[in-house]
């Protein structure tokens, strides 16, 4: 006689699904929100508003300098972060320099984010390059270095990314120090790499403000800092973009992409509760016997 | 216009006889070098930092000798030190591929791939922004698309190799991630003990937290009173700031004395190990 075949448990008929099955579902799920362009509210939490407030508070006639530190792997948080950043920095008539110190390719990156700002804001003639705002490249980001641009920003940087010496673009005119008593009133590092850690330690003496805007898996290591005040706010991903666009009434790629999150989100909660339910069940059957 | 290669050149090649002399030295020579660099690199930030500074220009002032100054001569020797790295990662992967190419080895075609996605790279890189930093005509049309109605999208070959192609690749690379995270989470985050029963409720709660969906599940709760701490989004907030930020400045902490144990170690040449005299 054959041996009796025993019925599979819930746990083992859960681990046979076909793994490529939970992938199109992910799919799925993200896309559905974005095509068919659901909107989702949208509550801003104290970090994005403390940004804000922080930006609205600067002096008008000071530069603010954008770290850029992000790649094209983490561009779906960090590119609707700097393009709302700068929305908000031309509203304020702020000027701003872009540096970047984490990847080569950010300066390329930046410059095309910013430009579609500038565009969004209807402003090309407004803000020309070099008068309004410059990218200042790609710099390796070693200590000397950092110290030296902390210090005195044309004496670390000689040129801009179009090779043109720094002494003939006006926005830099007269710009050397971070700080109160300096023309750089604010730094904010738009960031998917450890980058935010230095600028504390080097631009923390000249009492700068500095703001962060990271990828939402780095944000948690930072809520020290916002509550010391060394961090004058913070945008966590494409939560803190969606936010921020929020803030400014200035919808971009962020508050539409938050649905697609919020489905993903749900769906990855809904498969872990799923997974334990057939653990539950099992040991309950243990008990049982 | 032709000093600039000059300079390059006759700094390559100071460069690399230096590193060929230094190749050459005796073991103790290159050892004691090493730490006679390492010591007076760092005695220098060590000195502008503790010098009090001029009250008038902030700067750290020594026998005539403005350090602050100087340490933005010695940034800019330090980029050119790290940018060697480049040549060596460049070297290294061509080095690497080179060889699986000669040998046939499996996988070859992809080195392959590498090579003409370097080499493609390289050249409409260079050819693009040549006029920019050596001067020279302007490059073609297709090369470097000089039209303002196509000033968000070039038509050159440039933008679709680093938009249409480079910047999708990584963006795609990254995004496999997810995919890999919901089957983690799907087939290895099991509540077996009480411990794992917490973070399943905290992440449950943080992810929550961070989506609109999650919000509007209890934004029946009112925003202000007793239970307005019940909402997702406060209870996320909490989490995240009076139970993650101690922990966080307590891994800060031991970061720190560890890194300035570290520095001080390095620094004075008293770190041993792999790179640090054991060569020997």
């Amino acid at each position: 006689m054959p041996p009796s075949r025993r019925l599979p448990d819930l746990e083992q008929l859960l681990g046979r699904i076909d793994r490529r099955l939970i992938y199109l579902g992910l799919f799925l799920i993200t896309l559905a929100p974005l095509v068919g362009k659901w909107s989702l509210p949208l509550y801003v939490s104290r970090p994005p508003q403390l940004l804000y407030q922080a930006i609205e508070a600067l002096p008008p006639d000071k530069l603010v300098v954008i770290a850029s530190n992000w790649d094209a792997g983490s561009q779906a948080e960090t590119r609707p972060q700097l393009i709302a950043l700068v929305r908000h920095l031309i509203r304020r008539n702020l000027s701003f320099a872009i540096i970047c110190t984490a990847y080569p390719t950010s300066p390329q990156l930046a410059q095309s984010a910013v430009e579609e700002a500038i565009r969004l804001e209807s402003a090309p003639d407004r803000w020309p390059y070099g008068t309004r705002w410059v990218n200042l490249g790609f710099k390796l980001p070693d200590d000397p270095w950092l110290r030296s641009f902390s210090s005195s920003i044309t004496g670390a940087v000689k040129v801009d990314v179009h090779n043109t010496p720094l002494a003939e673009i006006p926005v830099l005119r007269g710009v050397k120090r971070f700080g109160p008593e300096g023309q750089v009133s604010m730094l904010i590092d738009i960031t998917g790499s450890a980058t935010i850690d230095k600028w504390y330690e080097f631009l923390g003496p000249t009492k700068v403000k500095i703001g962060l805007a990271c990828t939402a898996v780095m944000a948690p290591e930072q809520y020290p800092f916002l509550d010391s005040g060394q961090l004058s706010g913070l945008l966590t991903g494409m939560k803190g973009a969606a936010e921020y666009e929020q803030l400014l009434h200035a919808p971009g790629f962020a508050m539409p992409a938050m649905a697609g999150q919020s489905f993903a989100h749900l769906y990855i909660i809904l498969l872990i509760l799923i997974g334990n339910v057939a653990v539950l069940a099992a040991r309950t059957r243990g008990r049982r016997r | 216009m032709l000093t600039f290669p000059i300079l390059v050149f006759a700094a390559l090649s100071v460069a690399l006889v230096a590193l060929a002399l230094l190749h050459q030295a005796p073991t103790r020579v290159k050892r004691a070098l090493t730490m006679a660099t390492t010591f007076l690199a760092g005695l220098f930030y060590v000195v502008e930092f503790f010098v009090p500074p001029d009250p008038a220009t902030s700067d750290a002032v020594v026998f005539g000798r403005n350090l602050t100054e100087m340490a933005a001569t010695v940034g800019q020797v330090t980029q050119v030190v790290a940018g060697f790295t480049f040549l060596l990662g460049i070297y290294n992967l061509v080095f690497v591929h080179g060889y699986v190419i000669r040998r046939r080895r499996e996988g070859w075609p992809n080195s392959v791939a590498f090579f003409i996605s370097f080499l493609a790279m390289v050249v409409f890189s260079f050819w693009r922004d040549w006029k920019t930093w050596f001067g020279g005509a302007n490059p073609p049309a297709w090369v470097r698309d000089p039209l303002p109605e196509h000033a968000a999208r070039p038509h050159d070959v440039y933008t679709l190799l680093f938009d249409g192609l480079y910047r999708n690749l990584e963006s795609t690379m990254f995004s496999i991630l997810a995919f890999y995270i919901v089957s983690a989470a799907y087939r290895a985050f099991r509540v077996r003990t009480g411990e794992a029963g917490v973070l399943m409720v905290v992440a449950i709660i943080l992810m929550l937290g961070q989506v609109p969906l999650g919000m509007a599940l209890t934004n029946w709760i009112p925003a202000s009173g007793q239970f307005a701490f019940f909402r997702v989004e406060t209870l996320s907030q909490f989490i995240l700031t009076a139970v993650n930020g101690p922990v966080q400045r307590a891994i800060g902490f031991g970061i720190g004395l560890g890194m300035l144990a570290m520095a001080l170690r390095i620094w004075l040449s008293l770190e041993r190990g792999t790179y640090f005299g054991q060569e020997e």
